[in-house]
């Protein structure tokens, strides 16, 4: 009855009409999320880099001394903490950014519900000395979450979600614009007097960053969204046999209870050296099962820097040295396969720091591309008649506070890992929540903003102001160790302080620019929209 | 716009899940490559539905539509149970 009175409902459909509103109303719901996920996702590009930048000059490694073997850190550590010997007991290896070993471990703790907690811990090499809290510098750590599950408990789902909506956004973006792909492929107007300079600006990032969104979408879907299909599998093809998927799917696990007769685990580090020293093999980490017990496991992860996207494992039985399962380039499953070449297109640490750069630009592109988007339908709201200056108040909060909040609470984050005392205790949480707080103020000073160029300049400038004032503190407090690290072959913590200056006067220059077009056209309708 | 976006969201899912499970069962490749190709085309397969079902004026003709393929692809999935596929 209802639907033979609206007139919709047997009107032809109208397809590319349809599609434009659903990508613009989803478009608006979903870009502050999608925002954080792609300015996040850009600076996690250089985790590893930024982990440097904030560990290292509080805790220099002497690169002249020796590394300790690793069986006298493991036993060193095992006698250090309560470790519990029935969890897993994973290491990973010091790279060339991050020189310290990352020990993680079950330890028995009486206050917790299951009589056990997670630790992980910052080993030095050379002198097995624990230099710190794993989450004790969590600045890149916390971008990184940020990026895949917002820090939050069931974040990933959410984050999921949100991909699902932008793969959506991306393919009717090409059915709207499919008419103009080709033939206004870099189409961009500068005419001072056009209004579509955001639209074309859209149009333009959104159609040449096109074959990068897909993968990253795609295999962000892979990443944070498979349990649906691992769900629907497991229950209607392996009638509800979840580890014969895991199986199928490349994943083995070997179950078996832990057997009470101790076992030196000598034989483990042997294990570990001969596998490391195979050709093409970067060692990554090792996780150990049963550690101490007869039928203790040792599992060797790298990656074949031969291949693209191949990482091999192999998995031991420390007893004998007999293989329990291998994964290399030889001997693969598919599905796993095709997932790590997913997981590392994603990452795009297949080929050197110019790839990541490319990455960086095109994930910068793509957030300006999101606030854009979010501007054409508040310009569009505000030329419309009887639209409701709430939802447009919304609307600009979202885009203003949400996104803008991002970026200056991301330079207050940086300035807090910088000045923190390295012994404050919880120190990530204080990092943490002067994130959280920066980008609730963010938000609340842009409700209602009626000079957006205005407000989007200072937050520009106040964020320019931050990242100069962390480039100071670095000097002021560790200039020597900075110095020291930069001839001992530690070159990211300068590379990080030199990606920060350019970013501030990249700031300082975008804003003085927005401040200059305010006087060139003052009846521009951002700048006052209610004329419209 | 609501109302759409849930039949595109449950309708997407729905047709992704009985698509991909008779592929999985007709396709005659090795398990691996079989989850592998089932789960980027369960993705691909729910984007596509939801496309659809955006594109439509109403909720309601999106629903129509899409209500009679599940129907048919859950009935074939029913009818493929119990075959053994692994």
């Amino acid at each position: 009855m209802k639907s033979s009175m609206n007139p919709r409902a047997h009107s032809p459909h109208k397809v590319i009409k349809n599609l434009v509103e659903a990508h613009s109303w989803l478009g608006l719901i979903i870009s502050p999320l999608l925002f954080i996920v792609f300015w996040a996702g850009a600076i996690t590009l250089f985790h590893d880099e930024v982990a440097q930048w904030a560990i290292t000059p509080h805790h220099p490694v002497q690169s002249s001394q020796q590394d300790l073997p690793l069986a006298t850190l493991v036993e060193q550590k095992q006698a250090e903490y309560p470790v519990d010997q029935n969890g897993r007991f994973r290491i990973n290896m010091p790279t060339e950014l991050v020189p310290y070993y990352i020990f993680y471990m079950e330890i028995v703790d009486d206050l917790a519900e299951n009589g056990r907690q997670s630790l992980a811990i910052l080993v030095d090499p050379k002198t097995g000395e624990t230099v710190a809290g794993k989450d004790d510098f969590l600045l890149s750590q916390f971008i990184y979450r940020l990026h895949y599950n917002l820090h939050l408990p069931g974040g990933s789902y959410l984050i999921g979600i949100v991909t699902l909506v932008f793969l959506f956004a991306l393919v009717s973006g090409v059915f709207i614009h499919a008419r103009k792909l080709f033939k206004h492929f870099f189409q961009y107007r500068v005419d001072k007097q056009r209004r579509d300079n955001l639209l074309d600006l859209h149009t333009v990032v959104g159609v040449m960053t096109l074959p990068f969104t897909l993968m990253y979408a795609l295999s962000g879907l892979v990443l944070n969204l498979a349990i649906v299909f691992q769900l629907a599998f497991a229950m209607f093809i392996y009638q509800g046999d979840q580890q014969a998927l895991f199986n199928d799917a490349g994943f083995k696990r070997v179950v078996e209870p832990r057997s009470q007769t101790p076992m030196a685990m000598d034989n483990a580090f042997k294990l570990i050296e001969q596998t490391r020293q195979q050709d093409n093999f970067e060692l990554r980490n090792v996780i150990f099962h049963h550690y101490g017990a007869d039928n203790a496991l040792v599992q060797v992860r790298g990656s074949d820097t031969a291949r693209f996207g191949q990482r091999d494992e192999v998995t031991y039985r420390i007893a004998n040295g007999a293989v329990v399962d291998k994964v290399n380039a030889e001997q693969y499953n598919v599905f796993r396969q095709g997932r790590d070449v997913l997981v590392t297109l994603h990452f795009g640490d297949f080929a050197g720091m110019d790839v990541r750069i490319l990455y960086f630009l095109l994930a910068m592109a793509i957030s300006a591309m999101i606030v854009a988007g979010n501007m054409l339908w508040i310009n569009k709201r505000r030329a419309q008649r009887h639209a409701s200056p709430r939802s447009i108040a919304i609307a600009s909060a979202i885009t203003m506070g949400g996104c803008g909040g991002i970026i200056v609470a991301t330079a207050v984050g940086f300035l807090c890992e910088r000045l923190l005392p390295a012994t404050l205790t919880a120190r990530g949480d204080w990092l943490v929540a002067c994130f959280v707080v920066t980008l609730l103020v963010t938000m609340l000073v842009s409700i209602n903003i009626s000079n957006i160029k205005r407000h989007i300049s200072r937050l520009l400038l106040l964020t320019s102001a931050l990242l100069l004032m962390t480039l100071t503190a670095d000097w002021l407090m560790f200039s020597e160790q900075i110095i020291t690290l930069w001839q001992n072959g530690f070159t990211a913590v300068i590379g990080v302080q030199v990606a920060m200056g350019l970013m501030a006067a990249i700031g300082v220059c975008s804003a003085l620019k927005l401040r200059d077009q305010k006087h060139v056209n003052s009846s521009d309708n951002i700048c006052h929209p209610l004329i419209n | 716009m609501w109302l759409k976006s849930l039949a595109a969201f449950v309708w997407g899912l729905l047709l992704a899940v009985c698509l991909v499970l008779l592929v999985f069962r007709l396709l005659p490749l090795g398990v691996d490559t079989k989850l592998l190709i089932g789960m980027l085309l369960g993705f691909c397969l729910w984007v596509t539905v939801m496309a659809y079902c955006y594109s439509r004026n109403t909720a309601k003709a999106a629903s129509i539509v899409c209500g009679k393929w599940f129907a048919v692809t859950a009935v074939a999935n029913v009818l493929l149970f119990y075959i053994p596929v692994y």
